[in-house]
């Protein structure tokens, strides 16, 4: 087999990394090597090249790169896009500046927010105007246009974003600016705010335009070089992007859209969750994802990950919602809250114990680090608590000093009482944050956690979550194999998937049924036009179908599944039923005497995938050492001699009673009493409680999918 | 768990009751239909015990509608009709025990344990309509102000009250609106409740009265050492108000005596004969402490054990405590320059806590009717620049000290018919100093060209005498100003109020800048040149 590689290049800020799947084998292999930030092609070319190496591959032996890079999320926290103008309507130049109006922080007097990407100079008005209903009642002057674009190449902009008032409801005032520079510039980066984000909110939407077109030259530039060199190289095979949706796209789309590839990386790891939720068939999953200063959480429904359409990037503070630059774009729906293993523990002014969001990061890195770090942290908690083996951190690459995380613990918390006490509290903290951080956001979209399943990866992940689960009545527990590389292995699984919609509000009892028919059909072939670089034969290509609904005269909408379009007249009782038990579900209360409002049509294209296996890595049990250590267990009684079992060891199949610890290079999965573990097929490691009966595990259908 | 709560105990349940305080919030404005809630945000949520103590609010409610709650709970538990049981739902929008207009309008839902009272959830937004006469500069009483709800049962038992719905129905100018929101609330509480009796059960708490004494307990201890952090001493400020006819002269005298601190305002003006501008207690209170709690103790969690050390001293019948009935509807033209007044007291012993003078927000009500004769009502709401900070140059557009966000332009033209044809922040409206006092905003509005109705904006606009005042040596903002242009010429519309009878009127409305901080003379050079190049002076 001449194309047997499919691989996953994953850019971080310190580490770029590879995972390669041999189709043959279903062996993974996994690499990684120091990013380069000045020129990042270069340490995804050398990478590959030294990969291919060690596999004795030739590069034609590559079949799939799927690349993710989180380039555009740091061009956008570090200022580093492209010098960019706004052209907008004449009054709104400050729509960017004035943004919500609300204060995140209602105690804060000097509240920062991020600068806006055009700087009020370089945000220029046209007299133009559109109504609410699409009327054009003022067509942009000729000669005002070309004394702006004229201002622009004297100031040496590089990208050009075009945001008019209502232009979502028809973009021709802004089509025509793109025309005109598109005769007297042709080389500029122009993003419209119809194209990107057709969807009614001036500051959402103009904060979208902007930010694409601040990203898009910088974008182009990068895959630009890496087409380039991959070609060179011999890799001619497909390319495709991991994309903020978790799904991945063509290069053409992510240089057209970048704003698509902003998260991506949290997106993989999730990504890679949701393919064990499928593989496993289990109807609802909680994504846990908890590394060393946040945790992710995303709820996975049926396997299907659920997305939101706006992101909030590049926040003044990490965890104050309100505090950054919104993004319109479909993403995946991820809470992100300040509690990893470097968040430090302290006393607060009201004497109570509290926990990150404040972390040591890596460097000086947890106190038991021995690098100068002094402030307790939950890793420091974990190791007081004998959780971790100090002796075999990162697969014993590192070694931690139980004695400097003790003397950190008692010197900050002694208030606490001992070390092994205030331990117990930092541990318990963290894992109640994590769960209240899981409880609003299935509170939120109406979900509840009890009759779930944690899936729990990440460094620290696997420490926690079975006491997370217990808290929140959740009785199995899944961990995938190789936490430490889900991310890269997301891409590899993740299908191409884009997310297309269009807003055409109307009562649903006067939707023309027809109009709706048709737009779906040119949303399809945009859709088939979007996936089309990466070669997909009809019968390989998927549709899922969902649309916004409000009661009439509500501002916000909620996204319902809806059949496929092949709508009639009889269509609107169905709507309606889905609309009203989806409403109902989330506030409790549906109030009487209200149409319903369809606002916006929406629709995703998939990549139907057969999924690339990862063969388990180990398919005989090797004989193991019988080994144990002291562990603090209070659901056993305290300080017990815990067994410890390694699990690369362990056989499909094989079962652990708790109390036990399960040690793997990247992470520690703490099994409490009472809980059962059994090594799956696809090499995850499945606990349940012993007293609590399996859940149905049949997978429901929502929804449409042809 | 023990009813000694440990620190780490009390974190995890603390942490809890904000996080549901947080879902309420978040609930209620997805559901809500009025733009003043789901776009502006005008709400808060709030979790008491069952004496109507604060346990948690939402973090990002209104600060004013949290502390203002416990004083509705607790007028409900002290009415002779006060029995309550599973399923009901109170309302109320009485000035005098919520938020000091008739706007406003509190849901509160008892829950109960075992039929045992446990706590109440409260919530309290801001109705698009509330009957009334459109020109509230005009009201003589509250009478002509609108709906007066007295505490009353929207829910008995889990069923509609529907005489109590019909009464607001028939007194409101969007009824199903009105009704749809007070759902949504209703709505949110309830899911609440029911988060608080799952956390109830998990830790085996069968009331929340230990775990309130402790909460409020340390909030109170926080706040009494930020306040000995503050040295010994009478502090005093006075400031003028726009006023009706002419402004008005407000003092205030902080006492700081130990971990303890005490307001007084002395010469306070009466109660204003008309005009709506005055603040009843509960009102002025919830300001005041407002404003402490940004400059002491911002990054505490807060509850009422915080304000167990402040005591306020405010001359009934004066228009900082005005008696029934006062008009009120616009009674923040007088109620928010409680924070001009102590952060100008503080100003010399805080001068690194303090702001300048605020350009305050400005709600602009549209009301018309549209071709098919539908009432419609828009808020624009359009912030003015916060007062400059040692440190920092005030922000421009800065909801403050309400914290409700703006309405998007594109929301308020797609439901109604009226062009907004311009919403930008005002070069050279934020006072000058060391620090530039942030810009206030200008916006114009018209009918849709074609529209023959006539369109009636009415405001609560602020300082168009009075500007915002700088600090320690910094200038003042500009004022704010409303106008018309018609094609008889420019009049002006000073009390805030406007008939726009042909589709070419323009309103203009200017909301004032934010004063500065400082001595003119320390501005950097390239703050300076910054301001120049990009238009902020």
């Amino acid at each position: 087999m001449s194309a047997r590689y499919r691989v996953g290049v994953d850019i971080g800020g310190t580490f770029t990394d590879f995972v390669a799947i041999d189709q043959e084998s279903r062996r993974p292999h996994v690499h990684k090597l120091l990013t380069t930030p000045g020129r990042p092609a270069d340490a995804v070319i050398d990478g590959l090249r030294e990969l291919l190496a060690r596999l004795d591959a030739r590069p034609d032996t590559v079949d799939l790169i799927v690349h993710g890079t989180t380039l555009a999320s740091n061009a956008l926290i570090e200022r580093t896009g492209a010098k960019t103008a706004l052209l907008t309507t004449k009054g709104f130049r400050d729509v960017l500046e004035i943004g919500t109006e609300q204060r995140y922080d209602t105690y804060d007097l000097r509240l920062q927010f991020p600068e806006p990407l055009a700087p009020r100079d370089r945000r220029l008005e046209i007299a133009e105007r559109t109504t609410r209903d699409g009327v054009i009642l003022q067509k942009p002057r000729s000669d005002e246009v070309d004394s702006a674009l004229t201002a622009l190449s004297l100031d040496s902009v590089e990208a050009v974003a075009v945001a008019f008032l209502n232009s979502y409801r028809n973009p021709e005032n802004e089509r025509a600016i793109a025309r005109w520079i598109a005769e007297r510039w042709p080389s500029m980066a122009v993003t419209l705010s119809s194209d990107i984000s057709p969807e009614i909110r001036e500051f959402d939407r103009t904060s979208t335009a902007v930010a694409n077109a601040y990203l898009q030259p910088v974008i182009e530039r990068y895959l630009g070089d890496l087409s380039e060199r991959l070609e060179e190289m011999g890799v001619e095979r497909r390319l495709l992007l991991m994309l903020s949706n978790g799904g991945t796209g063509t290069v053409e789309l992510g240089r057209q859209q970048p704003v698509r590839l902003l998260e991506s990386g949290p997106a993989a790891g999730i990504a890679a969750a949701a393919y064990y939720a499928r593989r496993q068939e289990l109807p609802s999953v909680i994504s846990f994802d908890m590394g060393g200063t946040t945790a992710k959480v995303c709820l996975i429904e049926d396997g299907r990950v659920a997305t939101t359409s706006t992101l909030e990037v590049a926040r003044v503070h990490r965890f104050k919602p309100g505090s950054g630059l919104p993004i319109r774009t479909a993403a995946v729906d991820v809470l992100e809250v300040g509690g990893g293993g470097g968040s430090i523990a302290a006393i607060d002014s009201l004497g109570l114990l509290r926990v990150g969001p404040r972390s040591a990061g890596a460097d000086p890195g947890p106190a038991c680090y021995g690098r100068g770090g002094v402030e307790p942290t939950v890793t420091d908690a974990n190791l007081q608590l004998g959780y971790l083996n100090p002796e075999y951190f990162l697969g014993g690459r590192m070694r931690l000093e139980p004695e400097l995380a003790r003397r950190a613990i008692e010197a900050t918390l002694d208030s606490l009482g001992d070390a092994t006490k205030a331990a117990w509290g930092i541990h318990s903290i963290v894992n109640e944050q994590m769960a209240a951080a899981v409880r609003v956001h299935c509170a939120e979209r109406g979900a509840d956690p009890r009759g779930s399943t944690l899936l729990a990866f990440g460094g620290a992940g696997p420490l926690h979550a079975a006491r997370i689960a217990r808290i929140l009545g959740i009785s199995s527990v899944v961990y995938p194999p190789s936490p430490g590389v889900n991310s890269a292995f997301g891409f590899l699984i993740a299908p191409l998937a884009v997310d297309l919609s269009r807003s055409l509000p109307s009562p649903l009892d006067e939707v023309s049924w027809a109009a709706v028919n048709a737009l779906y059909e040119l949303l399809r072939a945009e859709g088939r036009r979007s996936l089309a670089g990466a070669d997909l034969e009809e019968d390989k290509i998927g549709y899922r179908y969902s649309a916004d609904f409000a009661l009439s005269g509500q501002s916000h909408e909620i996204t319902v599944d809806i059949p496929a379009p092949d709508f009639d007249s009889d269509s609107a009782a169905e709507l309606t039923a889905r609309f009203r038990e989806e409403y109902q579900r989330r506030y409790r209360r549906l109030p009487a005497g209200f149409g319903i409002q369809v606002v916006t049509w929406r629709l995703t294209v998939f990549e139907k995938r057969e999924i690339t296996e990862m063969a388990a890595r180990s398919t005989a049990a090797t004989e193991q050492e019988r080994r144990s250590r002291q562990v603090h267990i209070p659901e056993a009684g305290g300080w017990i001699e815990c067994p410890v079992v390694a699990r690369p060891g362990l056989a499909p199949g094989a079962t652990i009673h708790g109390p036990a610890i399960v040690e793997e290079a990247e992470s520690t999965i703490i099994l409490l009493p009472s809980e059962i573990a059994t090594v799956l097929s696809d090499g995850c490691i499945e606990t349940r409680l012993a007293d609590v009966p399996r859940e149905g595990r049949a997978a429901r259908s929502k929804g449409a999918e042809s | 768990m023990n009813e000694q709560f440990d620190s780490v105990g009390l974190e995890i349940l603390w942490s809890r009751l904000i996080a549901l305080a947080d879902e309420c919030w978040t609930l209620t404005h997805r559901a809500a239909f009025s733009p003043i809630i789901s776009e502006a945000l005008d709400l808060g949520c709030e979790i008491m015990d069952a004496g109507g103590s604060t346990l948690a609010h939402a973090t990002r409610g209104i600060p004013v509608f949290n502390l203002v709650l416990p004083n509705v709970v607790r007028h409900l538990l002290g009415m002779e009709d006060r029995a309550m049981e599973p399923g009901d739902v109170w309302v109320t929008n009485d000035p005098w025990l919520c938020a000091g207009h008739l706007p406003d309008i509190a849901v509160v839902t008892p829950v109960f344990k075992n039929d045992r009272l446990v706590a109440f959830v409260g919530n309290i937004a801001n109705a698009t309509d509330i009957g009334g006469g459109l020109n509230r500069a005009s009201a003589r009483e509250v009478y002509e102000e609108g709906l007066y709800i007295p505490p009353c049962r929207l829910y008995r038992g889990g069923k509609l009250n529907s005489d109590v719905a019909g009464f607001i129905a028939a007194n409101v100018r969007e009824p199903e609106v009105v009704l749809a929101d007070l759902d949504a609330q209703a709505g949110a509480n309830e899911a609440t409740a029911a988060g608080l009796l799952r956390m109830m059960d998990e830790y085996g708490l069968e009331n929340l009265d230990a775990l309130s004494r402790q909460i409020q307990d340390r909030s109170e201890n926080a706040m009494r050492q930020a306040i000995l952090a503050v040295p010994d001493g009478i502090y005093e400020s006075e400031t003028e108000t726009d006023g009706t006819d002419e402004p008005i002269r407000l003092r205030a005298r902080i006492h700081v005596s130990g971990d303890t601190l005490r307001i007084e305002f002395p010469d306070c003006p009466e109660q204003a004969p008309a005009g709506g501008i005055n603040s009843v207690l509960n009102y002025t209170r919830a300001h005041c402490f407002y404003a402490l709690k940004c400059i002491l103790a911002p990054s505490i969690a807060s509850n009422e054990g915080c304000y167990r050390p402040i005591a306020l001293d405010v001359p009934p019948g004066s228009i900082l405590n005005a008696k029934h009935p006062a008009s009120v509807g616009l009674r923040a033209k007088t109620g928010w320059h409680v924070h001009s007044l102590i952060f100008g007291a503080l100003a010399a012993a805080l001068p690194d806590q303090v702001i300048a003078g605020i350009g305050f927000p400005s709600w602009i009500v549209i009301s018309g009717k549209d071709r098919t004769g539908r009432a419609f009502r828009e808020h624009l709401i359009v912030s003015g620049g916060l007062g400059a900070s040692g440190g920092a140059d005030g922000i421009s557009a800065s909801g403050f000290p309400s914290s409700a966000a703006s309405v998007p332009v594109e929301v308020i033209e797609a439901r109604s018919p009226v062009l907004i044809e311009a919403k930008e922040l005002v070069g050279g409206s934020g006072g000058d100093g060391e620090y530039r006092g942030g810009l206030g905003q200008r916006v114009r509005v018209r009918a849709l060209p074609g529209m023959t109705q006539e369109l009636v904006l009415s405001s609560s606009l602020d300082r168009t005498r009075v500007p915002a005042a700088g600090s320690l040596g910094g200038g003042p903002g500009m004022p704010s100003r409303m106008v018309v242009e018609t094609s008889k010429g420019t009049r002006d519309a000073a009390e805030g109020y406007a008939v726009l009878s042909s589709d070419s009127d323009t309103a203009i409305v200017t909301v004032s800048g934010g004063g500065g901080f400082g001595d003119p003379a320390g501005r950097a050079v390239a703050s300076r040149e910054r301001d120049r190049r990009l238009g902020y002076v």
